[in-house]
């Protein structure tokens, strides 16, 4: 529903919105050229100005739905002095550098006791973009090579430092889990979802964390399933409605999440991810899917 | 990016009216633009980036050129817009083929001066030229083994 602030842009709201971003790209071209050129090569000027909307906050172009976000913030800006807004930016991308490399280093030293290659690797390589992160120009780009995929990815529509950022979060999330349940359990879910863990890029949360989830609904010790409960789960959820099968695995969260004490963040982590499981236990339990589901 | 094609437009306006001011300046040495030789200009401007890849969201370089080439022996009312416009391509075309080496009050008076003085008001004899005589021009004044 469009409201004052998020309706199109009027066309006379759209020439003053390009004069003021023009000005702006004017400037950082300048700055960028060290006031040598008025002109740059056509792939540095995209950048820049993917620089300039990444430190005023609006959204690049969307192909579809996220106009009335774009219209709403450049309708902001329009009575603003964009070369402040931009200063502000810049602060902006610097300090969520700085928290975000805080939060790497935590993320870091509580890595679960796992030899994954590609998730060592991946951390490596994002630290190792910090000292190149660049807040003047180019906040949208944060070069790392990120090799280890989570479970829950993260929007592709979040650039530089808050995609990290994100990314690390969610990372966090899991590690939580991982590190909180026992270590030779967590190992032996990994070992039976994949035997080459260690080498290959697979996550290791979304096995342990299905099977734990599995374990909390069905009572008993230990993450391993033996075929019996497997199949058990399958006729619990048979003819069940997918609303059941989805309130049965967040309950299940929920409770995971309180028996294992985890931080808030890791707990929502948690109960995204049962409504994934929930989505492929609908797909899965007519084809015998669900051995592969859970382990 | 539909902002930088955008651009283009804002940026022949500001261009178009610099032009036209720069006239204060050049009709002292019998040279002038009417708004129809300043249209033209800017349509090749327009091409000469778009086919050197490059984007100029400002006023650019044309006015700067035009002050910059008013006192040329070279130049007369009968060629001024020819003069300007193969120049204005030849910058862009250099500052590129220079590797963005040269800034561009460097490589305009790089230009401006060959164009004068070894092109003898031929720029398309400036235009035979590489990257790297260019860049060697700019440095030393020298066009390959010959004085400038």
């Amino acid at each position: 529903m469009t409201n004052e602030l998020t309706r199109p842009l009027t066309d006379a709201e759209e020439r003053l919105w390009q004069e003021k971003l023009a000005a702006l790209l004017v400037r950082q071209i300048a700055l960028y050229t060290a006031n040598e050129s008025s002109s740059v090569p056509a792939a540095a000027a995209r950048e820049l100005l993917r620089g300039v909307l990444f430190f005023l906050a609006v959204p690049e172009e969307p192909d579809g739905g996220g106009e009335a976000d774009r219209a709403a913030r450049i309708r902001t800006l329009l009575s603003c002095d964009l070369a402040d807004e931009l200063a502000h930016g810049q602060h902006r991308a610097q300090r969520d550098s700085a928290l975000t490399l805080a939060l790497w280093r935590k993320v870091v030293a509580a890595l679960p006791p796992l030899e994954n290659r590609s998730l060592r690797d991946t951390l490596r390589s994002v630290g190792r973009g910090f000292h190149r992160y660049d807040t003047r120009f180019f906040p949208q780009r944060f070069n790392c090579d990120i090799d280890y995929q989570l479970s829950q990815s993260v929007s592709e529509s979040l650039l530089g430092i808050n995609y990290v950022n994100q990314y690390l979060t969610h990372l966090a999330a899991e590690n939580s889990l991982l590190t909180r349940l026992p270590q030779g359990e967590v190992r032996a879910v990994i070992e039976r979802s994949c035997p080459d863990w260690r080498g290959l890029l697979v996550n290791l949360y979304a096995p342990v964390a299905a099977n734990a989830l599995a374990r909390t609904l069905l009572g008993g010790e230990g993450l391993k399933l033996s075929d019996g409960e497997i199949d058990a789960l399958r006729e619990r959820w048979e003819h069940a409605r997918p609303e059941r099968i989805e309130n049965d695995l967040l309950t299940a969260a929920d409770e995971l999440a309180e028996r294992l004490i985890l931080p808030r963040g890791a707990g929502e982590y948690l109960s995204g991810f049962a409504r994934e499981v929930a989505a492929r236990v609908e797909a899965l339990r007519d084809c015998d899917g669900l051995r592969g589901l859970f382990v | 990016m539909n902002e930088l094609t955008r651009f283009g437009a804002l940026s022949a306006q500001r261009t178009e009216a610099a032009l036209l001011r720069g006239n204060a300046v050049t009709e002292r040495f019998g040279l002038t633009l009417t708004p129809e030789q300043c249209g033209r200009l800017l349509a090749r401007r327009a091409s000469a980036l778009r086919e050197t890849e490059r984007i100029e969201p400002g006023e650019g370089i044309l006015p700067k050129l035009a002050v910059a080439l008013c006192d040329s022996p070279c130049v007369g009312p009968e060629n001024w817009e020819e003069a300007l416009g193969g120049l204005t391509e030849l910058f862009y075309h250099f500052k590129g083929a220079c590797g963005e080496r040269l800034g561009d009050d460097e490589l305009l008076s790089a230009l401006v001066r060959l164009y004068n003085g070894w092109a003898g008001g031929c720029a398309d004899r400036i235009a035979d030229l590489d990257g790297r005589a260019i860049l060697r021009f700019a440095r030393t004044g020298r066009v390959g083994d010959d004085d400038e």
